[in-house]
């Protein structure tokens, strides 16, 4: 995964106007025009949107010059959702090792032979 | 391996939640969470040492904890204990740091972006359960995936449970 495109996907992310796009295109790839009309947004405005969305891996774009229907690409909010779960993993394995830890501790209490 | 957790319902709630249950009483536990002698046993991973570690167990005490990988490539993570009860609450934060505490961009290995510069607040609970105590971690999503409540509000979770499905499909396909 690239260092930075996760960068890139939270600022994509940050802007609400952004996000309602997304939702939108999650519903089906759609033409600049057809994003517009709900927002009671200037095309350029819906352009210059799509365009972060892009850069962040999040939209692609049609070939066709007049219409380039944007696409949603799932792609980068999985690397989110990754990163998730690393960091799960990561805690899982450190309760792991104070679950041992404990264990130590108890059983050299024993030995001692003091009271838990 | 456990099943891996549904992109959904990782979407679906607004903080990261591990719980745990530990044959010993709360005291224990929480004493061997927060003190820094007993943190630098279980904190790393097992090649990993923990030459310092700093838990000042109050509000306001400060965190730091200096990793040394295998290769002897250093990581330092720093931050703030903002809420304390013995021994049942503990509130910090912490952020990637340089040794002398100051903040820096996430390490390439930590899956972060170098841009990011949020801190992970962990609110950590522990209740007693006869002689056991059961460990919750809630980690909040701030920074890292605030828009994540937000995307499952607006329905992604669906579609991106049904990518997860599609990417492994294929992959399964593919070997």
């Amino acid at each position: 995964m690239a260092v930075d495109r996760l960068s890139l996907t939270f600022g994509a992310l940050a802007d609400p106007t952004r996000r309602a796009i997304l939702a939108r295109l999650a519903k089906g790839g759609a033409s600049v025009t057809e994003i517009a009309e709900p927002f009671a947004m200037s095309l350029p405005a819906v352009s210059k949107h799509l365009k972060v969305l892009e850069r962040a891996g999040l939209v692609s774009r049609g070939r066709e010059a007049q219409w380039r229907p944007a696409a949603l690409e799932a792609g980068p909010l999985k690397e989110i959702d990754e990163w998730v779960e690393r960091y799960r993993v990561i805690w899982e394995q450190r309760l792991d090792r104070l679950d041992e830890y404990l264990k130590e501790l108890h059983v050299k209490e024993k030995r001692h032979g003091r009271k838990a | 391996m456990a099943a891996r957790h549904s992109v959904t319902e990782d979407m679906a709630t607004k903080e990261l939640v591990i719980e745990r249950v530990f044959d010993a009483p709360r005291e224990r536990v929480f004493d061997a969470f927060t003190q820094p002698e007993h943190l630098r046993k279980w904190w790393g991973p097992k090649m990993v040492l923990i030459p310092v570690a700093e838990f000042d167990v109050r509000p306001g005490g400060k965190i730091f904890i200096a990793e040394r990988a295998p290769d002897g490539a250093m990581n330092y993570i720093a931050g703030v204990v903002r809420e304390v009860e013995r021994p049942s609450r503990l509130v910090f934060a912490i952020h990637f740091a340089n040794e002398n505490g100051e903040r820096v961009s996430p390490p390439v290995r930590s899956g972060l972006g170098a841009a990011w510069d949020g801190e992970i607040v962990s609110n950590v609970t522990f209740r007693a359960e006869g002689q056991r105590t059961r460990v919750t971690i809630r980690t909040e999503r701030s920074g890292v995936t605030a828009e994540f409540s937000e995307m499952a509000r607006l329905g992604w979770g669906e579609a991106l449970d049904k990518l997860a499905h599609a990417i492994a499909d294929d992959m399964r396909v593919d070997s």
